[in-house]
C-alpha cells in the first residue's frame, strides 16, 4: 500500500489544464457523432443516391462515437476530484487514468473500423472497378 | 510534498496499460492516415478529381498527425514505469502530452465538424459539395 500523496497546486493548475481539453474533445466527439447522425438521418429522409446502407453506417459510426465521447465522463470526474479534493489524489489518478485506457480502447475499435472501411470500401472497391 | 514519490508496482500496471492502449489508437490512425492518403492518391491521380484529392489529403494528414500526438506521452508512461525517483515529474511531463494530444484532437474535430456542415448543407441544398 503506498501512502497518501498530494499534488502541489502548480501540478494541480496542469490537470485543470488537461481537464479542460479533455473536456472540449468529449464534447467535440460527441458533436461530430451527433452530426453525423442527424446528416445521416436527413439524407435517408431526403432520398438522396448516397442513402441506405451508406447512411446507416455513419448511423453506426455515429453511435460507436457517440459512447466514445460518453466513456471521457468518468475520468472528467476522477481528473476534477484530484484537483478539487485534499486528501491522497493517487486513487483519483490511478481511476482516471484506468477510465482513459477504457476509452481509447474503445477509440482503437472505432479507428480499425474506419480503416477496414477506408481500405476496404474505397482503396478495395477501386482495385475491383479498374481491375 | 516530496515530489520522489514512487508509485507502486500494481500502480504501474495502469501506466502499462496506458501506454498500450495510447500506443494501439495513435497506430490505428497512423493506419488511417495512410489508407487516406492512397485515396487521396486514387482521386487525385487515378481519377483526376484534384478538389476532392486535396480535402482527403488534408484529411489523411491530420489522421497521421494525431497518430503522432498521441504517440509523445509513450516514453514518459515506459520511465514512470522502469525508473526510480522520477515518477511524479514523468507524470507531469505525461500529463502536458496528454493535454497535447487532447488539444490538438479537440481542434481536427472541430474541423471535422465544419467540414460535415458544410457537405450536410451540400445535401440539403443539393449542391455539388455533397455529392
Amino acid at each position: 500500500m503506498s501512502s497518501p500523496f498530494e499534488f502541489t497546486d502548480a501540478d494541480n493548475a496542469r490537470f485543470a489544464e488537461l481537464h479542460k481539453w479533455l473536456q472540449w474533445f468529449a464534447m467535440g466527439v460527441i458533436a461530430v457523432s451527433l452530426l453525423s447522425i442527424a446528416s445521416a438521418a436527413v439524407e435517408l429522409f431526403a432520398d438522396t443516391d448516397q442513402g441506405g446502407t451508406w447512411g446507416l453506417g455513419w448511423v453506426l459510426r455515429g453511435v460507436l462515437g457517440l459512447v466514445f465521447g460518453l466513456l471521457w465522463m468518468r475520468p472528467l470526474r476522477d481528473l476534477a476530484s484530484i484537483i478539487q479534493t485534499r486528501e491522497n489524489d493517487i486513487p483519483h489518478l490511478m481511476a482516471s487514468f484506468q477510465q482513459f485506457s477504457r476509452a481509447i480502447y474503445w477509440g482503437v475499435i472505432i479507428t480499425a473500423i474506419q480503416v477496414a472501411i477506408t481500405a476496404g470500401g474505397g482503396i478495395g472497391g477501386w482495385i475491383l472497378e479498374n481491375r | 510534498m516530496p515530489d520522489n514519490y514512487e508509485f507502486s508496482a500494481q500502480q504501474d500496471t495502469v501506466f502499462q496499460g496506458l501506454h498500450r492502449s495510447l500506443n494501439l489508437f495513435a497506430l490505428a490512425n497512423i493506419a488511417l492516415g495512410i489508407a487516406t492518403l492512397v485515396i487521396a492518391y486514387i482521386l487525385a491521380v487515378e481519377e483526376d478529381e484534384v478538389f476532392a484529392g486535396g480535402v482527403v489529403l488534408v484529411l489523411g494528414i491530420l489522421y497521421c498527425a494525431l497518430g503522432v500526438v498521441w504517440r509523445r506521452p509513450l516514453d514518459n508512461l515506459r520511465r514512470i514505469v522502469r525508473t526510480r525517483g522520477e515518477d511524479i515529474n514523468e507524470l507531469m511531463v505525461v500529463t502536458d502530452d496528454l493535454k497535447w494530444a487532447f488539444m490538438v484532437s479537440a481542434g481536427i474535430f472541430a474541423a471535422f465538424l465544419v467540414l460535415r456542415l458544410i457537405l450536410s448543407f451540400g445535401y440539403l441544398f443539393d449542391t455539388d459539395l455533397g455529392q
